[in-house]
């Protein structure tokens, strides 16, 4: 075997020019198959933390068929005051941070005097417990101007986006109109007190914040919420068996069967279908890379073994096996592979870096506003993944002595005196 | 001893048959040196690989000290070349990434443990350093192929076939590519490692010079033996 192996590698080198070619072909696919590895699941776990972080939680409660018709902000599904009371106390016998919470879609009618515009736009407003709600989302940390709401407080905290598009500052006001839970439309001006700028750029272009206690006084919502945000500290995968833990510590209260947990995948089932969907297609256009690859070394070990069909069948008559000839074709494939695998595989961690650490600003292309799916602002950033650094050269190793085998498999069928007559 | 019996090779091609060898009876003793001659086509060469079991057989059969080859699967086919045959081909067929005592070392590589002591090796780099410097080319082991001549690479894959001692040699036009300074060289070469080592040697030639060489020359036409003279 140790002869096979200093022979595919002495062979590598024999025919300089296309070998290089080969191996180029592969330093481009895996590095860009790195990069956009990288690029795909650094945004995807940025989203994720996003998502739990400023919108979503681990896991939510809702009252059964909320979660179905959520974006219509439905009323008549919410979680009412005595379920809450009989919720509260599970969770924090549980140590499970909380939040209660309610949404409902406004409209925020404004006002602007240094350009003298006026209008309005939709958004969400988000009724919530400050306190509460700091041991669940990120929220407050991400106040850049102003202050975060407190216990009585009567102010709001506006998105980033929100406060840009509508030329808002601390101390602005705005009026909201929203609907009651009643179902009557209730209008009620709020003082800017804060401004948030989170890493979920769909909770700065869409949300603001105001104490449930004064959204109770202005929409009589009558101590109900929508939901109930919960957390386990820990982002992402821990987050699905957490919601099973959460519901059946509920089912212990025979009234509460008609709460439901849904985990933070289930909450926006549409957001991570788009996500794998991108996923999907990048993968695609890395498995044509790949083929594209595959096909060059099919082709190089194609003219190898054509140029070396004397040589073969004289390993052969010498009492080589033709097993063993395929195998120092096969090995100098996967030889082949190995050296455009780890030089893509350094070439992909040296394009990497700055991806990881600064990340691609897309600030100056697309705006701020514009809604890509993922939670993430415009500044995407890739990550060091494993994954990415040993399954894709590994691939492409195998890839190369896969592609290398069909050729010289072919070959071997031939007698030894055929090989010696068509070379 | 070898012992061909109504020996045939005929290629099917789509359009015809060619009948490469109709009907060869021929035996070989052991030590012998013997040469195939015949003009172009005449099937020198087509014997030459059913013996080496490089070609299959049509019908008929060859005998290799009473053993049929005939009956052979590829598997044993490879063990016979590997503990009984050396090969020595026109365009020498060195690999030109190795040098030329890997070249002839290589010759060692494919044996198993057990093939190894049969053959009484015990140290592959001595073996293959004596056969290099029984073949003239002492001082020129760690030359690659490309930095020796036509002739110093006949020699190398001369050293590289006798090197595991095989019990029979065959050569198809070794000094085709050669001059006939380098050609006499390599006869010279071979007669003594018959008579030194007593290996069995057949080879394929036209050449007038080489066929004057040789005790026993065979003559072939048309895939038939034409005559077996012993001079």
């Amino acid at each position: 075997m140790l002869t096979l192996l200093t022979m595919s590698f002495k062979n590598i080198f024999r025919y300089k020019t296309r070998s290089i070619i080969t191996i180029l072909a592969i330093i481009v696919s895996v590095c860009i198959s790195i990069v956009i590895d990288g690029l795909l699941r650094g945004i995807g776990d940025q989203s994720t933390v996003n998502l739990i972080a400023y919108e979503s939680a681990e896991a939510t409660l809702f009252r059964q068929g909320y979660l179905e018709k959520q974006a219509e902000f439905p009323t008549d599904l919410t979680i009412d005051r005595d379920e809450l009371q009989a919720i509260a106390p599970i969770l924090a016998e549980q140590g499970t941070p909380f939040s209660p919470r309610y949404k409902t879609a406004v409209e925020l009618i404004y006002y602007d005097p240094e350009n003298d515009i006026d209008g309005y736009v939709n958004a969400v407003l988000v009724g919530l417990d400050p306190q509460l709600d700091a041991s669940v989302f990120d929220l407050p940390d991400s106040v850049d101007e102003g202050r975060w709401l407190e216990m009585d407080d009567e102010g709001i905290v506006v998105g980033a986006s929100i406060a840009k598009n509508l030329n808002l500052h601390i101390g602005s006001f705005l009026t909201l109109e929203g609907k009651g839970k009643a179902g009557f439309v209730e209008t009620f001006d709020a003082q800017v007190v804060g401004i948030a700028t989170t890493g979920n750029p769909a909770v700065n272009m869409s949300q603001v914040f105001m104490t449930l206690d004064a959204l109770d006084a202005y929409l009589a919502l009558d101590g109900s919420v929508t939901e109930i945000a919960v957390s386990d500290g820990k982002v992402g995968v821990s987050g699905l068996g957490f919601a099973d833990r959460v519901q059946k510590s509920l089912a212990v209260v025979p009234r509460l069967a008609d709460v439901e947990v849904c985990d933070w995948k289930t909450v926006n089932a549409d957001l991570v279908a788009v996500m794998n969907g991108d996923k999907g297609s990048s993968y695609l256009i890395l498995i044509f890379l790949f083929i594209i690859a595959a096909a060059g070394i099919t082709n190089t070990m194609i003219m190898a073994v054509m140029e070396r069909r004397k040589e073969c069948a004289m390993l052969r008559a010498m009492g080589f096996s033709r097993y063993e000839v395929n195998w120092l074709f096969v090995l100098e494939g996967a030889m082949t592979g190995c050296l455009g695998a780890l030089s893509g595989a350094l070439i992909g961690a040296a394009v990497n870096y700055p991806l990881a650490r600064y990340g691609i600003d897309l600030t100056s292309m697309v705006s701020s506003d514009m809604d890509m799916g993922y939670r993430v602002s415009l500044i995407m950033r890739s990550g060091w993944y494993l994954q990415s650094f040993v399954g894709i050269p590994s691939v492409a190793v195998f890839l190369a002595a896969f592609s290398s085998f069909i050729p010289v498999a072919r070959s071997g069928r031939s007698e030894i005196a055929a090989l010696m007559r068509t070379a | 001893m070898i012992r061909t019996r109504g020996l045939k090779k005929i290629y099917r091609t789509t359009s015809e048959d060619v009948i490469a060898l109709d009907g060869i009876d021929m035996m070989i003793g052991d030590g012998e040196l013997v040469a195939l001659s015949g003009p172009s086509g005449s099937g020198k060469t087509t014997l030459l690989n059913v013996i080496g079991t490089l070609d299959s057989i049509t019908d008929g059969d060859i005998e290799f000290d009473s053993c049929s080859l005939r009956t052979m699967d590829e598997k044993a086919k490879t063990a016979f070349r590997r503990l009984n045959l050396g090969f020595i081909f026109q365009s020498y067929n060195l690999i030109p990434v190795l040098t030329a005592l890997e070249n002839v070392e290589l010759a060692f590589k494919p044996l198993s443990r057990d093939e190894m002591k049969r053959l009484d090796v015990s140290d592959i780099r001595a073996a293959s350093m004596e056969v290099l410097k029984d073949v003239g080319l002492e001082g020129f082991e760690h030359r690659k192929p490309g930095e020796l001549s036509g002739g110093q690479q006949q020699r190398v894959s001369i050293a590289r076939a006798v090197v595991r001692r095989p019990s029979l040699l065959l050569a198809d036009e070794p000094t085709a590519n050669l001059d006939s300074t380098n050609s006499r060289l390599i006869l010279q070469l071979l007669a003594r490692l018959n008579e030194r080592y007593g290996i069995t040697v057949l080879y394929s030639s036209h050449d007038a010079q080489v066929l004057g060489s040789v005790r026993r020359v065979v003559v072939l036409k048309d895939g038939r033996i034409i005559e077996d003279r012993i001079c």
